[in-house]
């Protein structure tokens, strides 16, 4: 069953930048999410509505998982893409500024995905053009259409994003997947409990902006006692480069690893994800229960850009 | 597609930053001529008063002077309401937008007087605008604003207290690591 899109919001969207999750009110966010069941599973592709469409892929520094997924989001609507996959074979090589760059490239497409070590790349880039443009990353700051992936992935599971239990495990401190959905789910109103070594704790300005927003997580180092009242865990990987201990590395890495002995203390509906790629946080063994849906998640990524896309260029199915 | 889009690229916030030390001059006036008398005379000009007491070289500083221009500067000014305060009254000076925004981040309970003929035609409390663009530079080093030409731009979340946002990067800006654009690099804005 298709819910009815209101016209007002779909307007909202025609032409408009995705930047940041900051720049969505809730309504906002909850219609992206409905927008997506429009595209599930291979919806609206039938039609092929973007037929004749050029998506630019900007990609300063490569992301593989994420041009793939933009490619195959436009590519299944009947578009196309013209990009570059890293900054070496960019103008900006050359010294060429991030504006310039825009303006060229905007003589060539319909929209513009931009993947850019720098913090505010994305939303520069939008300034420099009168078309659409999605921040695909941009360095520690956002990767808004990623939480849009995990909130739709979240009520896809569970029915609803607000008034749940979600837990967050690993690197709290540089994760920016993490960030962006513990600022987003604080917004939408659910509980948060935040698991990770005290090294690796969510920075200061983050925890303040919760508290700001009347948001109180709960902080812990035990895995094991929080497991317990979870409705969602959001895992998220820990970098060796963080650590200049190896060995404090290694000890790290067990203490927060996910695999059936561990979940034993979970709920029973535990709904697991993880942005990908994972190194060791989740056991394979864990793929094969019925919460684990971080493969899930990562395929939403195209029903959900197809949905970000579709709306941004006016044509949906 | 935002508003943020009509606004002209500019080129002013390349290169590398010239120092912040823009020293204050020194004393504002020879020490056996009274200040008030300074005062009195000010004919044309604008008087900033309420600066939290300990600011008002640093105004000065990010106002910048004039080879010739005629400032007087008074330090820890009793005060009723604010116990002790600052003042600056600075002759033959009108403060644009911008000017008022930058010193607003240092004073915001200050007052600005406008004077004409002596008397008083203007006065208003120093409020900041949502967005404050060329007054302070972002903090977080990987910031775009660091790397590519462009204008820093700082969004006021709150005024009381006082929140402050990297409009790029997004980053929250606290007081003590504001730094600001020097003055001479800062382009005209309406
Ligand atoms: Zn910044």
């Amino acid at each position: 069953m298709t819910p009815a899109l209101d016209p007002a919001l779909v307007d909202r969207f025609k032409g408009r930048d995705i930047l940041s999750t900051r720049d969505f009110t809730r309504e906002e966010i909850l219609f992206v999410l409905d927008a997506a069941r429009l595209f599930a599973d291979g919806g609206g592709e039938e039609a092929r509505p973007l037929r004749g469409k050029v998506l630019a892929t900007l990609f300063f520094e490569p992301s593989t998982r994420t041009r793939l997924s933009f490619e195959a989001a436009i590519k299944r609507l009947g578009g196309n893409t013209i990009g570059f996959a890293d900054a070496g074979v960019s103008s900006a090589a050359k010294g060429e500024s991030l504006h310039d760059t825009v303006r060229v490239v905007e003589g060539y497409c319909d929209a513009i995905v931009i993947r850019h070590p720098r913090e505010g790349a994305a939303r520069l880039a939008a300034e420099a053009t009168r078309l659409p443009v999605v921040n695909g990353g941009d360095g520690s700051n956002q990767h808004p259409t990623q939480t849009f992936i995990d909130l739709y992935t979240i009520r896809e599971a569970r029915g609803r994003v607000s008034g749940l239990h979600i837990g967050f495990l690993g690197d709290l401190k540089y994760g920016r997947a993490a960030h962006a959905l513990i600022t987003a789910a604080a917004a939408m109103g659910n509980r948060l409990t935040l698991v990770s070594p005290v090294e690796l704790r969510l920075p200061g300005s983050i925890m303040e902006e919760l508290k700001e927003a009347g948001v109180k997580p709960v902080q812990t180092s035990d895995l094991e006692a929080a497991l317990g009242d979870l409705d969602v865990l959001y895992v998220t990987r820990i970098q060796q480069e963080r650590f200049h201990d190896p060995l404090e590395y290694e000890r790290v890495r067990n203490a927060y690893r996910l695999d059936r002995k561990t979940l034993e203390g979970a709920g029973r509906k535990l709904s697991i994800l993880h942005p990908l790629p994972r190194v060791r946080e989740i056991d394979p063994e864990v793929d094969a229960m019925e919460g684990a849906l971080y493969f899930r998640q990562a395929h939403n990524g195209v029903t959900v850009r197809k949905a970000l896309l579709s709306l941004l260029l006016g044509v949906l199915p | 597609m935002s508003a943020a889009r009509r606004r002209p690229p500019s080129r002013k916030g390349a290169g590398p930053r010239p120092a912040r030390a823009r020293t204050a001059p020194a004393a504002p006036a020879p020490q056996a001529e009274a200040p008030s008398i300074r005062v009195a005379k000010l004919r044309n000009g604008t008087v900033i008063d309420h600066l939290a007491a300990g600011t008002a070289l640093r105004c000065l500083a990010i106002l910048g002077l004039a080879p010739e221009a005629v400032v007087t500067v008074g330090l820890n000014l009793p005060s009723r309401s604010m116990k002790r305060k600052d003042l600056l009254k600075m002759e033959n000076r009108r403060l644009t937008a911008a000017e008022l925004a930058r010193i607003a981040l240092l004073a915001p309970r200050g007052t600005v007087c406008t004077i004409e003929d002596y008397r008083v035609v203007n006065k208003t409390r120093l409020e900041l605008p949502t967005v404050i663009d060329g007054v302070v530079h972002c903090p977080n080093p990987s910031c775009i604003t660091h790397h590519d030409p462009v204008v820093p731009r700082v969004r006021v979340d709150s005024n009381d207290p006082l929140r402050l946002r990297c409009h790029y990067c997004e980053r929250r800006i606290r007081l003590d690591e504001v730094e600001f654009v020097p003055a001479s690099s800062v382009p005209a804005i309406k």
